[in-house]
């Protein structure tokens, strides 16, 4: 939630100045590309990087400490720990760049058409925008979800519903910024029709801060996927997933404490991997600001 | 007491029960310790203080009518009730100090005791009784007893403390029928949803919804000398960490109640924790049999056999609550225990049933199952996995209280995992639940209602007034069940209490009323 | 400029805040209203006859169409009356009464744990840029920003109160009844809390801080020889000083949301608490009462940042 918000806040402010003597490196060598990298070639390649089935219970070796076996332990049901949080991975890639193509997809136009168009429908849209925005973000997708039912998709979209406004807001920043250009002028005189003129001529020139946006808004729907998870509303068991896998993990506190540190780190690890990210590709445009 | 069935039946008797060993030198505090054996006074006992119970849910409501899990636990403080029950599973008097039959089992007369008084002053005769039984049988105010009172037709007034109740017809579990049923003050009709109000050893000083119910001694009780307390304070935590946190900080006196796998925790660091002497509840699955494939009687039976009772003992209940396969308490005599062999897990002879059964399996299998306690998910999963690995496919749903029981009353599952009630007091206790009843609202028989030869087996049961033969036909009505397949007890549900040091005299019904009458603190 | 302008941007500012409540009112209203699930259902347990089940929905009104529903709340709640919980009974301005202070309390610990880190890490950063411990705070500050609040609640109760047995692992221990108690019991709360946000402001205290260092009246008070630490604190912090209200001010908005995951880990009974039993249980009006009052309270804390906005800098022109 509240990490949720300062993604956001963060946007909108100085990346701290070492990251943009860094930003010459190439991308390959940048350690969040990388790990987020290897996070996905995990995901994709699970069920060759383990032998246990992320739902295979072994009745007789449960909560068991971490070993050659089982290199994270077993959870309450003898589950192998890794197998889950491989797979676990998956659902917080797809919901995560899942959720934020939805919402970008659906924003992005969204903002430049009313930015543009102005006027009525512009007070309306953004009236709409503004009462999603008052929402605190985990109540926004709790009630979604409740509504809709559990289940990936379903969280998908609610998250998307979470993140679309912030879209919405960065295009129409953008449009208001070059609706006055000369270059756009120069189309409106020359009589191009308004959906040309937003998508083929403002769109391109307003792309950076929603490319800086993409990697926030998948590590927000990460966050918001294992809260909703964690509250026993987003992924269902026995599928796994990270925040549920913490959420279950809190009554084995005792028992096997080092169960919910795991999931917890490979949250963390990716969230911290994507706004890395993001800092960089904001530090790259402003460095090269004619993008 | 007959033996409890749990592994610390030895404690939990000395702990629990402490007060009958000092009957002999308690004469003087109490009425003859005959009928109120359990209640005798320990000669060492001091009066005094205030007791702090912590609780995982919350009260609905203080009416003793909405007799919904979360309430019933408080109510014997503020309410009494005509009978109550022994760890023995005998009718007990409580506020009726006699009772008698009619031979032809159309009527009962009830007397009550002598001197009785209300929270509000007032006596409770004959007419507060028969006041009590119109606001029970009210559709508006009956509540969850409203349908329980279906047979009796009338009461009459025989004289000041004495009422007669005429039924419909005779039915031999008219005392079990009664034995939830706690006597409101008439005075209180109006309010006692939100303030209670009866004839119980605690009133009703405050009930803060969410956060705390606050009972103090009710100086007119009429049983003399209770209680021992001078407030009971119940706490309500939402986590049941938390609780047992507060429980181990030594904040709260009493925890009701530890979640089952913690308990061997707890104890090994010292403390006291007691499962109930009497469970009354039990997990049980519940198959849709209008859908298929579990339409197909060797579906549901090789299900039945897919559930592997004693791993979900172990691990989710920690082994505190026992495996079951019937749906009666093991403290009664109808607990068959021949049965728990014939239908314990068996993954062989389900695969050969499932192969049998021939092809035609349709698609995923709905599994439904609440958030009612922390168990219900993680029992489901262990289930899921079992047929799963038969090639079943299941996947499960998980809703909260709200959400589920629409779903499930409307038939829409096909596996269903609850939490139900066991025939406990009387053959006919488990015929409460929805999974047993005799007609179409039955979720796992909707419409069509179970089949035939399950009435005619409750019939034959309730044919004879003679408790033996009733618990004896009562094990044959089990049979029939099993044999059909749509209900298949797991696992004991078994509220287990943590008791602080000084805690001395606490006893639990076999209804999971907590009593504290005679409840007091030794510091 | 700042008489006509502000008030009239105000009163402009005043009516939005206005429509995006009525706005969320009526989409938070829809929200619930489609909750699959029925609190009679609650009330009634696996025992409720189908009649019964009639019965109980009729008396707690749940049989009225939709928008008369809608009316009969919204008409109460302008009347300042919140109506009564349909599980309980109980008035639910009580119960906001009793979780409110509750939440504001863990939010105040919280916004302390955000000044403590934000405004020493913040300047320090933004004068020693190049020092190794403000790398390491850079560092750091990537970090909180990427632990979820709910693993770090579940870590530090962990940690603090089950292995190192310093402070309760959860529950809340009022003011009244040991103030010593009550401060333990929130510590862990406000951390959890308040880590994340802190980050978030010391990035932003830093950023802003940067900025005005660089512009010429700090040069100039430089070099009329005042110490250091005089034009940091005094200058350059006081013109920062503006914006980062305004966006602590947000994040206070935001502390709402973040309290039903923390009150829901560490069993604090405070409006998260509330919130979440009442969606569970299908409490519709506490539900829509308590959502209503966070969003409510945001959009005031938003129009208040504007207000003092205006106050603290005349330059600032309102169109």
């Amino acid at each position: 939630m509240v990490m949720a918000l300062s993604s956001r806040t963060l946007a909108s402010h100085a990346a701290p100045r070492r990251e943009r003597r860094r930003s010459g490196r190439t991308a390959a060598a940048d350690p969040g590309i990388a790990f987020l990298v290897v996070v996905a070639a995990a995901a994709v390649a699970a069920p060759l990087l383990t032998r246990y089935g992320p739902t295979d219970m072994s009745k007789n070796a449960v909560l068991a400490f971490p070993s050659w076996s089982h290199l994270m332990g077993t959870d309450q049901f003898g589950r192998d720990i890794l197998s889950r949080l491989l797979y676990g991975a998956r659902t917080a890639l797809a919901v995560g760049v899942g959720a934020t193509a939805i919402a970008a997809v659906c924003g992005v136009p969204l903002g430049l058409w009313t930015g543009f168009k102005g006027g009525t429908v512009d007070a309306i849209a953004m009236r709409g925008v503004d009462t999603l925005m008052a929402i605190p973000a985990v109540l926004l997708a709790m009630a979604l979800v409740a509504v809709a039912g559990p289940g990936s998709l379903n969280v998908a979209v609610a998250v998307a519903v979470v993140g679309l406004p912030q879209f919405a807001r960065i295009a129409r920043a953008g449009v208001l910024a070059h609706r006055r250009m000369e270059y756009v002028e120069a189309s409106v005189a020359a009589g191009a029709h308004d959906v040309r003129i937003v998508f083929r001529t403002i769109l391109p020139n307003v792309l950076s801060p929603v490319l800086i946006q993409i990697p926030i808004g998948v590590s927000r729907a990460i966050l918001l996927e294992a809260s909703l998870s964690f509250l026993g509303l987003g992924t269902q068991p026995p599928q796994p997933s990270w925040g549920l896998m913490i959420s279950e993990s809190r009554e084995y506190m005792y028992a096997a404490p080092w169960y919910g540190i795991f999931p917890g780190a490979a949250i963390a690890l990716t969230v911290l991997a994507l706004n890395h990210v993001a800092d960089r590709v904001r530090s790259q445009w402003r460095t090269d600001p004619a993008r | 007491m007959t033996g409890t069935p749990e592994r610390n039946g030895g404690l939990t008797r000395r702990r629990l029960f402490r007060l009958a060993a000092g009957a002999a030198a308690a004469g003087a505090a109490l009425p003859a310790a005959g009928p109120f054996g359990e209640w005798a006074l320990a000669a060492a006992a001091k009066r005094g203080g205030t007791l702090t119970v912590g609780v995982n849910t919350d009260l609905v409501s203080l009416d003793p009518n909405d007799i919904v899990f979360a309430n019933v636990p408080m109510f014997f403080q503020v309410y009494n009730y005509l009978v109550k029950y022994s760890t023995t599973l005998q009718p007990r008097p409580d506020l009726a100090e006699f009772w008698d039959l009619a031979k032809d089992g159309m009527s009962v007369v009830f007397r009550l005791q002598d001197g009785v008084r209300t929270h509000s002053g007032g006596t409770f005769g004959a007419d507060a009784l028969i006041a009590n039984f119109h606001r029970t049988k009210a559709k508006a105010t009956g509540g969850g007893l409203y349908s329980r009172l279906g047979d009796w037709e009338a009461a009459e007034r025989v004289d000041a403390r004495t009422v007669r109740f005429r039924f419909s017809h005779p039915h031999p579990d008219y005392l079990a029928q009664i034995a939830r049923w706690g006597m409101v003050d008439p005075a209180a009709f109006a309010t006692v949803k939100q303030k209670g109000g009866g004839t119980g050893p605690f009133r009703v000083q405050e009930w803060v919804p969410g956060d705390r119910v606050t009972f103090v001694r009710f100086d007119g009780y009429w049983q003399k000398g209770l209680p021992l307390l001078d407030r009971v304070v119940c706490r309500v935590f939402s986590d049941p960490q938390a609780l047992e946190n507060a429980f181990q900080a030594g904040t709260i006196d009493i925890a009701h109640t530890i979640v089952n796998k913690d308990v061997a925790r707890l104890r090994q660091a010292g403390f006291h924790v007691e499962p109930a002497p009497v469970p009354n509840e039990y997990y049980v699955l519940t198959l849709n049999t209008r859908r298929p494939p579990l339409d197909n009687i060797k579906v549901r039976q090789a299900i039945q056999l897919l559930v592997d009772r004693a791993t979900v003992s172990r691990t989710v209940l920690g082994g505190v609550a026992r495996p079951i396969a019937q749906m009666v308490t093991p403290a009664s005599p109808g607990y068959d225990p021949q049965i728990e062999t014939e239908y314990a897990y068996n993954p062989a002879k389900a695969k050969q049933l499932l192969a049998s059964a021939g092809a035609g399996r349709g698609g995923r299998l709905n599994f439904l199952t609440s958030t009612s306690t922390p168990e219900l998910p993680q029992i489901a999963q262990i289930i899921q996995a079992d047929l799963q690995k038969a090639g079943l496919d299941v996947g499960i749903t998980i809703h909260e209280p709200a959400q589920y029981f629409p779903a499930y009353f409307a038939g829409n599952f096909d596996l269903n995992l609850s939490f139900l009630t066991l025939a406990t007091i009387d053959p006919t206790d488990f015929t409460i639940s929805s999974a047993f009843r005799t007609d179409g609202t039955n979720p796992s028989w909707l419409q069509t209602g179970p089949p035939p030869g399950y009435i005619q087996g409750l019939q034959n049961l309730n044919a004879t007034f003679n408790m033996r033969e009733r618990w004896t036909r009562l094990r044959s009505v089990i049979r029939y069940i099993l044999e059909q397949a749509w209900a298949v007890p797991v696992a004991l549900h078994l509220p287990t209490y943590g008791l602080g040091k000084a805690v001395e005299g606490f006893e639990v019904d076999p209804q999971m009323l907590l009593q504290l009458r005679g409840t007091w603190l030794n510091r | 400029m700042a008489g006509g302008g502000l008030g009239r941007y105000l009163a402009r500012r005043g009516v939005e805040a206005a429509l995006t409540l009525f706005l969320a009112s009526v989409l938070v209203f829809a929200m619930v209203a489609a909750l699959p699930g029925d609190p009679a259902q609650v009330i009634l347990g696996d025992r409720g006859t189908p009649d019964q089940l009639h019965a109980l929905r009729a008396y707690l009104g749940l049989d009225q169409p939709l928008p008369v529903q809608y009316g009969r709340w919204i008409a109460r709640t302008l009347r300042g009356d919140l109506g009564h919980s349909l599980i309980n009974g109980a008035p639910v301005s009580e119960t906001v009464g009793r979780a409110l202070p509750l939440t504001l309390q863990l939010s105040l610990w919280a916004f302390a744990v955000v000044v403590l880190i934000a405004f020493p890490a913040g300047v320090f950063a933004a004068t020693r840029a190049r020092s190794r411990l403000a790398a390491a705070l850079r560092w750091y500050h990537g970090w909180a920003l990427a632990v979820p609040v709910f693993w770090l609640g579940v870590l530090l109760s962990w940690y603090f109160g089950v292995v190192l047995r310093w402070l309760p692992p959860s529950g809340f221990v009022s003011l009244g009844e040991s103030p010593a108690g009550w401060a333990r019991s929130l510590v862990l709360p406000g951390i959890t809390l308040g880590l994340g946000v802190g980050s978030v402001m010391a990035r932003f205290v830093e950023g802003s801080l940067a900025d005005v260092l660089s512009n010429d009246f700090v040069r100039t008070a430089r070099a009329k020889g005042l110490p250091n630490r005089a034009v940091v604190w005094r200058h350059a912090l006081g013109n920062a000083l503006i914006p980062i209200v305004t966006v602590l001010g947000i994040q206070a908005g935001f502390f709402i949301g973040g309290a039903v995951i923390t009150e829901a880990v560490f069993a604090i009974p405070g409006l998260g608490s509330m919130l979440w039993r009442s969606i569970l249980t299908r409490d519709y009006l506490v539900t829509q009462s308590v959502i209503l009052i966070g969003i409510a309270a945001f959009v005031v804390i938003n129009l208040c940042t504007d207000a003092l906005y205006g106050l603290l800098d005349p330059r600032i022109r309102y169109q």
